[in-house]
């Protein structure tokens, strides 16, 4: 679906005498409707039967079974709301103008930077679908490689900022070394065992590690390899210590960029590492507790000096891929029934954050965002310009201090009930030390949330900010399906105490599935 | 106790042992015409060692690139197109079609043309 629409839409973007005629708008949110209508498609094949237990497609290269369904429907949900972010751009801005009064000639011939959003992004998705439904080690790779590649030309997007295009040449590059790692690892298990397909070498490994006394040379070669293509996963969630290029990274890229690179890539790799990890090796357990370890201490400690709020949000992530990663390694039900929820909430809690970051960011800098075309330039970047925006805009600033006690583990927001889980499960199987630091961890991390709400709310007495509030009778930039999903996604994380089936049901369904089934 | 452990293990201490040797006992004396890079007594100005090239040389050499593996990937179906009669066929029309929407894209955005090409 996702594919036939791509050609689609690239033929309309490349032929002139269509682009002309339609604004970048409706590519966005025709963009938007292809997603929802493709997550409508995912889950039809919840009526298949033999959905369970999984069907291979396209001769066992890839395989759809309902976790990957569920998840499908994730990602196209997600992205499609993540499209509502762009602003308005009508008749009285002058985004169009700009492009056809320098070069008369070349009108037909350039791109809004819009549509090439749109466009990479829906070859990002249809990699990260693809990733989660892989069966096999070479449709990894080329999964791996097709999101990989829409995401770093995502982040190069506004060219004539010298911030984003080296965010987007670092990006670039470590991921680059990252898939290197993951081919050789794939080489590494290819060359010991000569298989590629995922349910081969399951078999493979229980075979071997049904007698631990005997453990042969083979069984050395396929853990090497899978410990690599792990250490290459890890590195492109930004685990640590291989996560020095995420702040720098979300830091320098526009803000509607960012939003994609924080939430995209993490569901699709951290699904496919539930699916390729398993109990007996024991190798693969101590590089996740060390790694689910260091992202926690990290995550925290080093956010607590951050003066920049993208960075900041940042170093939240990698602290949320820690707890992600304790609930990864405990392999009970529970603890996976943890993590789906974890990353559920993970999703929802970072993509309102991001919305409601980009409506101030919209608000505060509206006559800049009307007068240029570029979109970097009505981005907020330190803390300190969001002070006292609780007197001019109130609803946003309550919203974002709901999103991030949310994020910081307060009950009883959603936040608090994915810790609470994992730390349970941690708890039941044995994890004791991992459990303290992760404690300890939210509570640290929750003073540089608060400091962000104090700043909030403090008033601003400097003279030069208060010229900045435009009089409420201008329209406003930010669409409304952009506020409604705010205010719907902030209703959310407040009111899930009330009914907390609603997630909690498809969840624990999901888990038991894999367990019955794997 | 394996042979693979051995070598994980093994080559990355002896880089960093070789590294440090150097680093440590290595005496440096070192002035400007060492330091510099080399490049055949041309010295590393502006004018004498690099001009400006047209980056449209790059763009048309990756293009070609990718055309050419297309043209590649070709060969397989040319020979064994007899054992795949008209399935195969079909397939290799498909993977034709998604390029060609592929080059429909690259004309539109002027990429190929030697005048005036602006992105």
């Amino acid at each position: 679906m996702i594919f036939i629409s791509l050609l689609i839409l690239i033929v309309a973007i490349a032929t002139p005498s269509i682009r002309i005629n339609l604004s970048p708008n409706l590519f966005i949110r025709l963009s938007a409707i292809i997603f929802i209508y493709a997550g409508g498609i995912s889950f039809n094949t919840f009526y298949i039967h033999s959905i369970e237990s999984g069907v291979g497609i396209y001769s066992g290269l890839y395989q759809v079974t309902a976790i990957s369904q569920l998840i499908d429907m994730l990602i196209y949900l997600t992205g499609s709301l993540i499209l509502t972010a762009w602003p308005i751009f009508n008749k009285n801005s002058t985004l169009e103008i700009n492009y056809e009064t320098v070069n008369k000639t070349n009108e037909d011939r350039i791109m809004n930077p819009c549509t090439e959003y749109s466009l990479i992004v829906m070859f990002s998705t249809l990699g990260a679908s693809l990733l989660i439904s892989s069966a096999d080690l070479i449709s990894l790779y080329l999964s791996i490689e097709l999101q990989s590649f829409g995401v770093y030309i995502l982040s190069t997007l506004y060219r004539d900022s010298e911030s984003a295009t080296s965010a987007g040449l670092k990006y670039f590059l470590l991921g680059g070394l990252s898939s290197c790692l993951i081919l050789l690892g794939i080489a590494l298990i290819y060359s010991y065992s000569a298989i590629t397909n995922f349910e081969s070498l399951y078999t493979l490994i229980s075979v071997l590690y049904s007698d631990f006394n005997n453990l042969s040379d083979i069984s050395t070669g396929i853990v090497y390899g899978l410990l690599l293509i792990l250490i290459g996963l890890l590195f492109k969630i930004a685990a640590a210590p291989l996560h020095n290029w995420a702040p720098d990274v979300y830091d320098n890229s526009p803000t509607i960029v960012t939003i994609w690179l924080t939430i995209m890539p993490k569901i699709s790799i951290l699904f496919l590492i539930l699916e390729i990890i398993n109990d007996k090796i024991i190798e693969i357990k101590y590089l996740f507790l060390i790694s689910a370890l260091l992202s926690i201490i990290l995550g925290t400690i080093v956010g607590l000096s951050q003066i920049k709020i993208k960075r900041l949000l940042a170093y939240s992530t990698i602290s949320h891929i820690g707890f992600m990663l304790l609930a990864l390694v405990i392999n009970t039900i529970q603890s996976t029934e943890a993590f789906i929820f974890y990353i559920i909430q993970y999703t929802l809690t970072n993509l309102n954050t991001f919305l409601i970051l980009l409506a101030l960011g919209y608000t505060i800098n509206r006559k800049i965002l009307l007068k240029n075309n570029n979109l970097i330039n009505s981005d907020i970047t330190l803390i300190s310009q969001l002070k006292g925006q609780f007197f001019n805009n109130p609803l946003l600033s309550i919203s974002l201090s709901i999103c991030l006690f949310s994020m910081a583990g307060v009950p009883p927001l959603l936040g608090f009930f994915s810790k609470y889980f994992v730390l349970y499960s941690a708890i039941f199987s044995g994890y004791y030390l991992l459990s303290i630091i992760a404690i300890l961890g939210s509570v640290i991390s929750a003073s540089y949330y608060l400091k962000i709400i104090k700043i909030l709310y403090t008033e601003d007495t400097k003279e030069s900010n208060i010229d900045k509030v435009d009089n409420v009778n201008e329209e406003s930039v930010i669409s409304n399906l952009h506020s409604f999903l705010i205010a719907s996604l902030t209703l959310l994380i407040l009111l899930f105490l009330f009914k907390p089936t609603l997630i909690l049901n498809s969840v624990q369904l999901l888990s038991l599935s894999i367990f019955n089934d794997c | 106790m394996n042979n693979l452990l051995m070598l994980f293990i093994f080559v990355p201490i002896l880089s960093f042992v070789l590294l440090a040797l150097n680093v440590l006992l290595a005496p440096k004396n070192s002035y400007e015409a060492k330091v510099s890079p080399y490049e055949c007594g041309f010295l590393a100005i502006e004018g004498q060692t690099r001009s400006t090239f047209q980056i449209h040389f790059y763009i048309v050499a990756m293009l070609f690139l990718v055309f050419d593996l297309e043209i590649l990937l070709l060969f397989p179906l040319a020979v064994t197109l007899y054992q795949v009669s008209t399935y195969g066929f079909v397939i290799a029309l498909i993977f034709f079609f998604v390029l060609t929407i592929g080059f429909v894209l690259e004309i539109g955005s002027g990429a190929i043309s030697l005048t005036d090409s602006h992105k």
